[in-house]
């Protein structure tokens, strides 16, 4: 009861005008952020962080969960309307979004992606108030293996996604990782495959890439179209109707959106992976349990719920860990760690069952932001639709290219990653052309530090066995991933045979 | 498709580069990317394979390239990596400015007037140096700088 | 077509004389300083440098009476901004963080893009040092627990941030002396070599005191790698008490580009000498962990010079094949 009283005390401590006022900027710089291609939301928290210092602990608290919220959802956006993600955490959101957009639905596909964000990030948001703790204790039993073994179930989820031919999607999944390994190696240190330019010591930054693979090729598309309509959209009127509809028509796909929202909650707890890894695997488990996978990517409602739901519920996963054992679960979690140790709070197993008031009322502002987005940014998102729909491709082309360099830009204040950028999108579009999806080629890159990582750490952590690959295959939570990843690779496979059989057998029938 | 003969053999060599690389590394950095390597080596020679075995697949006729949009693709994209490198001499505001522009100009299907060209020039310097302002006044978070901005 | 090249030659003409008009003035005043000055971190926003960097922040900026603005230049454990230091004009208005030992280490193991000598250590202001730590749920209870159960487990696994780091030196040199086979296992990101020890994936730990205090409810200390026990944690023997020579510690301090004009290096570090004895800024640090330092510029060539040697031996003796 102690938490409700906490409860009801963060309530009025949010509805004081002036951190409403706030929350309400905070929420719409937020959106912009997000939607603009190649600014993320690591960065949109990070630019909070000075802003909010010489406030009190709970306002920097409950601004930076607000605007981490919302440039989460406000990815989806640019994902609907321009092809191009707005943050890594929405590439699964442009597979079905921009193709409605193309028919004319472009709201409704943006009405999709609000309500869908609201659902998981109050999904999200749930749970880290009412199970933290015990859900933290789920995330320790992580170790090196299970997050090696986690990376191949990742990795398997190129044989769902791929839409063409599924060794071209696992090739392009190996060239991902082959890039991840250029520079320093994660766990010994030493330096590789930079042919000598030190520029590369970094290694391919991940957004760079990220940007260069997913938003110049639709550039490139959009310069052969560029003689087309003037008209990139063909704008739908604007049917309040629509609103309540398309609601509805939401909130009927539960299944859908609880699947989506624990998988964004679950990915979200893990230290390592976040938002980006979580619209994909949601996507993908979606099309998996569909009964029509195959409309996947056509533009459907299903693929829009799952890539937004997750990716929203990843926030209140992500501050799981680090609320209740000082470990950010994501990239923008981690800035905010930044932010509360600035303010003297130390994160950490005291934080949360010490009952510090701060904690529940950044909960109840979180959950606010998040309800509150939906009004902002459906508004905004009204607008942005008919101004990109009035705007000639003459004029979005190079804005999108201008958005693009600073994007990457500001990664590393390097202008390499720039050049980098460029150079994966061009060759980014030539391998679409030739079949190479740009998603399987991504998610190496995402994955494959991660599964080096987890790989090497247990292979060392081994050396007292037998023989030190003996680890990998020691606990009971690596099998539970073995076996899903196995699962998840057969699945198509799976699939045909077994429609064959039912097929074949409704034949027999027939005579 | 024959394409996918010649990309799999770039991939066998691009396999081969990272094997190769790999011995300059001590054994834990390059057991990883030997792995890998050796994955994309076996991915390879099945799609090698493939190209051999499936001989009467109906092929998806994509519409093709025209040769002036390849034209213009290219054009485009040497503008943005001249883009850049202007943007280390000129600055970050200026080179936008002008590529920007050039590249609408461009891109119009029928030749801009000229007041819609200037028009467009002021929306754009708007737009940029609004850009300009609210990262390096305001977020403080540096730019290109060249001599100019 | 010729009227259209000819009009965007002159709408070319046109803009360059019109960005030469909105040329920002790039001629410093002779006043050092005069316009706000970057303070690049070269690790990620959240870790130990950032944290001081925005404990320091407000009070540099009062001292300097002009906005300081932090900016990151991450990627390759800090050589990405180090080695863009070299190449940063040397006109004071972008100063860097900087860590020993990483450049002193980082150029010695590879083409870091940076040599030791270019990185000009104004001012070294805090220091983490190393602590040995096991889990609670360890059975391992005191030092020579420890010893005997290395002894009796050969090549357990000991975790620490990063590799070639502080921690992984350290370790190295613990072995070294102990004749011990220890395993390091290096993780990187902020927390992963946390969660790895409260979830037992890994034996001990080789970490900070920085990193110790936030778990010291959960963690058993064992040795930490000073020449003094320290105030904030008297129980916690020293290696040295021990019998092992070993102090390893990880310095953070603020470094300019080679070439920066003498009257500036002063300015900035009497700037820092006097942030490191504001009382908030030590307090703050203190409570976290840090260990104030002061070495000014002088004194911080000195410590290069003096722990280069060092590594340098560790490096070579402690080589893998």
């Amino acid at each position: 009861m102690e938490t409700l009283h906490a409860l009801m005390v963060g309530l009025q401590e949010i509805f004081v005008l002036k951190l409403f006022l706030m929350m309400c900027g905070v929420t719409l710089v937020g959106l912009l952020m997000g939607a603009a291609p190649g600014l993320t939301a690591t960065m949109a928290v990070a630019l909070l962080i000075p802003i909010t210092f010489p406030l009190s602990t709970t306002y920097a608290l409950v601004l930076t969960g607000t605007i981490y919220m919302s440039a989460i959802y406000g990815g989806s956006f640019s994902a609907i309307l321009l092809n191009t993600p707005g943050t890594p955490s929405s590439i699964a959101t442009c597979f079905d979004g921009y193709p409605m957009a193309k028919r004319g639905e472009g709201q409704r596909a943006v009405l999709i992606a609000s309500f869908s964000s609201v659902y998981g990030g109050v999904f999200g948001v749930i749970f880290l108030l009412l199970l933290a703790v015990p859900l933290s204790v789920v995330a320790l039993k992580f170790g090196p293996p299970e997050y090696f073994w986690l990376a191949v179930l990742g990795m398997t989820v190129i044989a769902a996604l791929s839409t063409g031919n599924i060794v071209k999607g696992f090739i392009g999944g190996a060239i991902g990782i082959l890039i991840s390994t250029i520079g320093i190696a994660p766990v010994g240190g030493s330096m590789r495959f930079t042919m000598g330019i030190s520029n590369l010591n970094a290694g391919v930054a991940l957004i760079p890439a990220l940007i260069g693979f997913f938003c110049i090729p639709p550039v490139l598309d959009m310069i052969v179209h560029r003689e087309e309509e003037i008209h990139l959209l063909k704008t739908s009127k604007v049917q309040p109707r629509l609103l309540l509809e398309t609601f509805k028509e939401v909130m009927k796909k539960q299944v859908d959106l609880i699947r989506a929202s624990f998988i964004g909650l679950f990915i979200g707890m893990l230290p390592g992976a976040g938002g980006s890894v979580a619209n994909l695997v949601a996507y993908e488990e979606a099309q998996r349990a569909s009964k029509h996978p195959e409309k996947f990517g056509t533009g459907i409602p299903e693929g829009i719920i799952a890539s937004e739901t997750a990716n929203n519920a990843v926030v209140g996963g992500s501050l799981i860990p680090l609320l209740t054992l000082g470990v950010p679960g994501s990239p923008p979690a981690a800035v905010m760690y930044g932010a509360l140790l600035m303010h003297g709070v130390q994160p950490g197993p005291q934080l949360f069952t010490g009952n510090s008031q701060a904690v529940f009322t950044f909960i109840v502002g979180l959950f606010v932001a998040t309800l509150l987005m939906l009004p902002i940014g459906i508004a905004l998102a009204g607008g942005m639709t008919k101004l990109v729909s009035r705007l000639s491709i003459r004029v979005l082309a190079p804005f999108i290219i201008f958005l693009t360099i600073i994007g990457s830009y500001s990664v590393r204040n390097n202008v390499l990653d720039v050049y980098i950028m460029l150079t994966l999108g061009v060759l980014g579009y030539v391998l679409k052309k030739l079949g190479f999806d740009p998603g399987p080629i991504t998610l190496g890159l995402i994955l494959g530090p991660i599964a080096e990582t987890g790989l090497i750490q247990s292979l060392l952590i081994g050396r007292t066995l037998p023989y030190s690959w003996m680890i990998l295959f020691k606990y009971p939570l690596s099998w539970v991933l073995i076996i899903l990843s196995i699962t998840s690779l057969f699945w198509p496979l799976f699939r045909k045979i077994f429609s064959k059989k039912a097929s074949s057998s409704q034949q027999s029938l027939e005579v | 498709m024959k394409s996918n003969r010649i990309v799999s053999v770039i991939f066998l060599l691009i396999s081969g580069w990272f094997w190769a690389e790999s011995i300059h590394v001590p054994y834990k950095d390059a057991l990883f990317p030997r792995l890998m390597a050796l994955l994309l080596i076996v991915l390879s020679l099945i799609l090698f394979m493939e190209t051999f075995l499936k001989q009467g697949q109906l092929v998806e006729q994509k519409p093709a390239l025209t040769r002036r949009n390849l034209i213009y693709m290219i054009l485009i994209i040497s503008l943005a990596f001249a883009w850049l490198y202007m943007m280390n001499i000129f600055g970050f505001a200026t080179s936008s400015i002008v590529f920007l522009l050039i590249m609408t100009l461009i891109l119009s299907t029928k030749a801009m007037k000229f007041r819609e060209t200037l028009f467009t020039l002021i929306l754009y310097a708007v737009i940029v140096i609004g850009f300009w302002f609210a990262f390096s006044k305001l977020l403080l978070i540096p730019l290109p700088h060249g001599f100019l901005i | 077509m010729e009227r259209f090249k000819k009009r965007i030659l002159s709408l070319i003409l046109v803009l360059v004389v019109l960005s030469l008009s909105l040329t920002s003035c790039t001629k410093k005043e002779a006043v050092y300083p005069s316009t706000p000055i970057t303070y690049v971190l070269c690790f990620d926003p959240g870790g130990e440098s950032d944290i001081t960097a925005r404990f320091q922040q407000p009070v540099l900026t009062k001292l300097l009476s002009v906005p300081i603005a932090i900016s990151y230049i991450t990627g390759g454990g800090g050589g990405t901004g180090w080695s863009q230091l070299t190449t940063t004009t040397p006109d004071g208005y972008t100063i860097f963080g900087t860590n020993l030992p990483h450049t002193i280490v980082q150029p010695l193991t590879g083409n870091a893009g940076y040599k030791t000598e270019q990185i000009d250590n104004i001012y070294m202001f805090e220091s983490t040092p190393c602590i040995l730590v096991v889990g609670q749920n360890s059975p391992i209870k005191t030092f020579d627990d420890f010893l005997k159960y290395a002894k009796a487990h050969p090549g357990m696994s000991i975790g620490g941030s990063g590799e070639p780091s502080s921690n992984s030196l350290a370790l190295a040199r613990f072995a070294q002396l102990s004749n011990l086979t220890l395993t390091y296992v290096s993780f990187t990101g902020s927390g992963t070599a946390i969660t790895a020890l409260l979830g037992g994936h890994v034996d001990a730990l080789m970490t900070y005191t920085s990193t110790f205090i936030q778990y010291k409810d959960k963690w058993l200390p064992l040795a930490v790698a000073t020449e003094e026990r320290l105030g904030i944690l008297p129980d916690v023997p020293t290696f040295k008490e021990l019998g092992y020579d070993l102090v390893e510690k990880a310095y953070r301090g603020v470094a300019v580009p080679p070439g920066t004009p003498e009257n500036i290096r002063k300015v900035l570090e009497q700037a820092f000498e006097k942030v490191n004895q504001d009382p908030e800024v030590i307090k703050e640090m203190e409570n976290l962990g840090f260990i104030m330092e002061n070495y000014n510029e002088a004194e911080s060539k000195a410590l290069v010079d003096q722990l280069t040697p060092y590594y340098t031996q560790l490096l070579e003796t402690t080589k893998k094949p």
